[in-house]
Parts: structure tokens; sequence; C-alpha cells
């Protein structure tokens, strides 16, 4: 199965549900992050297959394995290139990929005066990172699917708590199942 | 007469005197940290590593002590004294928060992130256990593994640091998800509270997460001499380091578990309550509202 449609509508929700203006999924190769999929900005297919050193708020979530929200002040050149933004994001969330182990960390981001992130954006992105995660996890194997159970579980607190919520997840769902 | 043998570790219990304390509700923030400022407590910050010349460090971090742990491609995990920056800025947030509240505090970078990926558990495990057997009166980890193989060692080594005398802090995991070592009964665990407030924090009755406190928009210092605002609950748990830090420094005598206690009394809905209630009364009526089954960390 071509994982590749589900990752970039992962990334795809992930920056339409946080009102980001891009982001991109990296995954971990060694002691560098590559960029496996990516949304918004100017021809994000061009970030594909860019290698990035273990830096900025990605950096920080893949060593740490925990999310990450940060608002940086002008001037702040932390996160300079962060979800594939040329110049320097006024915020950004990362979250990380994978369960035990962190295999990559899906990145969203604000351009210069855009606004911060909110506690549900975190949560929302994370969930996602963990979607994301199953798929990074399996790339190389042949039926690789999220975990049912776990998926299932998730999606249900979210479409009692909010269903704009359950509705964004969704369409990763359709992705995954139209692949199947 | 033959002496009668008696089961191991039995002993006379000492008579001991906690000054000025009869009842809990001697327990007062005067008491607890009135006048005091951190002086005479070293926080060991095992983090991303801490930039010293921050400015708002003030010079309150002892690059001399500094170590970083790595782990080598063949799994040694390999300790390096001596200073060293911060690879992300998390640490030197965590370090300003503390010398926020304590400034008197002295703090220790133990550096255990940002240098390369390969075996972080192994060297942040390590970086715990460095700091418990060098007795540090406070260990705050804004850090935590999901490795379910590092479950153990990482549980014995918050015992080998809560029975050194050191009070381990650790920040619960950000989303409702399993994180060691802060499920463990020996640290203190803490996630945020909704509180603009760097002193107020509260209690939370239903545990794994024992204590909140601020962690929502929280301006740190980070990067380069910069300030970033940042939410997440590795900013609460440097606030109830600090607040540990100047409990310590009040009273150096105090074991973690007593140090947790003033905590338990001093937080702000515990305090609140007990202006109309005994602390007694207020135990026995949240013992009565606790739900019967205990689930997974509280947010």
């Amino acid at each position: 199965m071509n994982l590749r449609p589900v990752l970039d509508e992962i990334v795809r929700a992930s920056v339409d549900v946080t009102a980001a203006t891009v982001g991109w999924l990296l995954m971990v190769d060694g002691d560098e992050l590559v960029v496996v999929a990516a949304a918004g900005g100017d021809s994000p297919g061009d970030r594909l297959g860019r290698r990035l050193p273990v830096a900025g708020a990605a950096g920080l979530v893949v060593s740490a394995g925990e999310p990450t929200s940060i608002e940086s002040p002008p001037g702040d050149t932390s996160n300079v290139g962060a979800g594939g933004l040329d110049g320097n994001p006024a915020a950004v969330l990362a979250a990380p990929c994978g369960d035990e182990d962190i295999v990559g960390v899906l990145e969203v981001a604000s351009p210069e005066g855009g606004s911060p992130f909110t506690i549900d954006d975190i949560e929302e992105v994370t969930l996602l990172a963990r979607v994301a995660g199953a798929a990074l996890e399996e790339m190389d194997e042949v039926n690789a699917v999220p975990t049912p159970e776990q998926l299932s579980r998730e999606l249900s607190r979210l479409a009692a708590d909010n269903p704009a919520r359950y509705a964004s997840i969704a369409r990763v769902i359709d992705s995954v199942l139209g692949q199947g | 007469m033959a002496e009668v043998p008696l089961p191991a570790w039995t002993k006379e219990g000492d008579a001991l005197d906690v000054a000025g304390v009869s009842r809990l509700e001697d327990l007062t923030p005067e008491w607890a940290w009135g006048g005091a400022d951190g002086t005479g407590v070293r926080v060991a910050v095992i983090d991303s590593g801490i930039d010293s010349g921050h400015p708002a460090l003030e010079g309150c971090v002892d690059d001399a002590d500094a170590v970083s742990f790595h782990v080598t491609g063949d799994g040694e995990v390999v300790e390096v004294a001596g200073p060293h920056g911060d690879s992300f800025g998390h640490g030197t947030a965590c370090a300003g928060i503390i010398h926020s509240l304590a400034p008197g505090a002295r703090l220790t970078s133990v550096k255990v992130l940002g240098q390369g990926l390969q075996g972080k558990a192994g060297a942040f495990l390590a970086g715990l256990r460095w700091a418990a057997d060098n007795r540090y009166e406070v260990i705050n980890l804004s850090l935590g593994t999901r490795r379910r193989d590092w479950a153990l060692a990482f549980h014995d080594a918050c015992d080998r640091a809560y029975f050194a005398g050191s009070i381990v802090v650790t920040a619960a995991n950000n989303v409702q998800r399993r994180s060691y070592p802060s499920l463990y009964a020996s640290v203190t665990s803490v996630a945020c509270n909704t509180s603009d407030d760097p002193q107020r924090f509260h209690w939370n009755p239903h545990p794994p997460t024992e204590f909140l406190a601020r962690g929502i928009d929280v301006e740190v210092p980070w990067l380069d001499g910069q300030t970033i605002r940042s939410t997440g609950n590795s900013y609460a748990a440097p606030h109830i380091s600090g607040m540990a830090a100047l409990i310590r420094s009040k009273h150096p005598d105090l074991q973690p578990f007593q140090v947790k206690t003033v905590l338990w009394a001093m937080s702000a809905n515990v305090r609140e309550a007990t202006a109309v209630e005994t602390a007694g009364k207020l135990s026995r009526r949240m013992e009565a509202a606790r739900p019967p089954a205990l689930g997974g960390p509280a947010a």
C-alpha cells in the first residue's frame, strides 16, 4: 500500500485544523530528520526529501518525546525554517510520531504576525501525529494501518467532545481506507 | 536473660520535633518559605543543557559542576564533566523559572538531550542517577520516557533519589499517555493549572499527577539570550521545583515526603479550604469525594 497520500492528508489536516500556514512531517533517519510530507506555502512538494539537523522545536520534540508549542518573539532565530516557512515563524507547534520510539515529528507553523497555537491545537496535532507515527513505523511493510482500537477510542472521544474535530480526523481515516 | 531477637530494622523511634509545628494548621506560607530565597539549596536541571550566560539567570548556574551524558553507537553511556550549551532552549527555560522563584538557589545543568538520538533513555537515566548520587536537594525532570523497558530502571533510580533525600520533581506527559518516571509515587509529578501566578499551585487529589502549577503561555528564557512564550507541563514542574527549593532552603532537614506534605498544605485549593475548616476535616471530605478507581495520568 502506498502511504504517501495518507501522510500528505495528515499534514494537510494538521494545517487546516490549527489554521496554520504550513506544515510538514519529518522522519527520523539516523541523527537527521527528513521531510516525507508537506502542505501549505508555495510548492510544498519541493520540500520533500530535505534533510535537517535535530534542532529547533522539531529537534526538541524528537529528543524529548513531548509535544511543544512555542510562540517566538520577533528576532528569535531558533525555528527559522520550521514547517517549511522561508522566514521566521511567529508560532510553531510540533508533536512526536511514534509510541515507545519516536520515529518522526509533525510540525505546523504560522508566519510572522500569525496567531499562537492553543491547547486544543496541541491535542489535535498530537492525535494526528500518532496516526502518522503508526504509518511511519510501518513504511517498509506493505499492510500497515494505524492501530484500529486506539484510533477508534480516540475518534469516539473526539466525536463526543467536539464534532468539528471528528470531521478533521475523519478525513485522514477516509484517506487510509481509500488505500486499503 | 537471653536477648529477644527483633525483626530487621526494628528500633526505638527518636523523638523528633518540627520546629513551630504541632498541628497541620500551623503550616503557613510564612512558616514554609517566609524569608527564604533558596540559599543553600542545589537544584539539578536534567534537560537539554542550560545557557548559563543568559541574562535572566543572573549567574545562578554553577558551570564547574555541569555534566552531560550521551550514549555511543555501542550503547555505552559516556559522562562528560564541564560546561556546555543548551541544544534547544528547554533546559534554559526550566532553569529560568526555578531561578525566578528561588533566586538564591544554585543550579547545575545535567545535559541528557541534544547530543544525538541514540539511547536517549540511557543518558537520561544516567543523569538522574548522577544527581541522586550527588544528593541534590531538588532534581527537576521536565522529561520522561515512554519506553516500558526502562520503567523498572527509572523506578529504582527514583527510589534511590528519594532515600538519598532528593526531591525529584517531574512533568507529567502533555497528553494522556504513560510516561516514566512521572507515574511513580517517589517523585512529585506536576501538570498545568490555569493560573498565571507563578506561586499559585494546587494539589490534585487524583494521582499520579499530584500537583498543578503554572505552565500555560509562560514567558521563559530561551536560546541566544532571547525570551519566548511556551506552554506545557514541562514549565509547570520547575514552578514546583522552585517552591520546593524555597521550602528546603528554610527547612533543610525536611525529608522528601515532608516537603511534599508542606507543598500539599500550601496548595491554593487546600489553603483556601482550610481557612474555614481544619486540614483534618478537609482530608476526610476529599477522601469521600475521591473516585472509586484510579485511572491513568491526570490532565
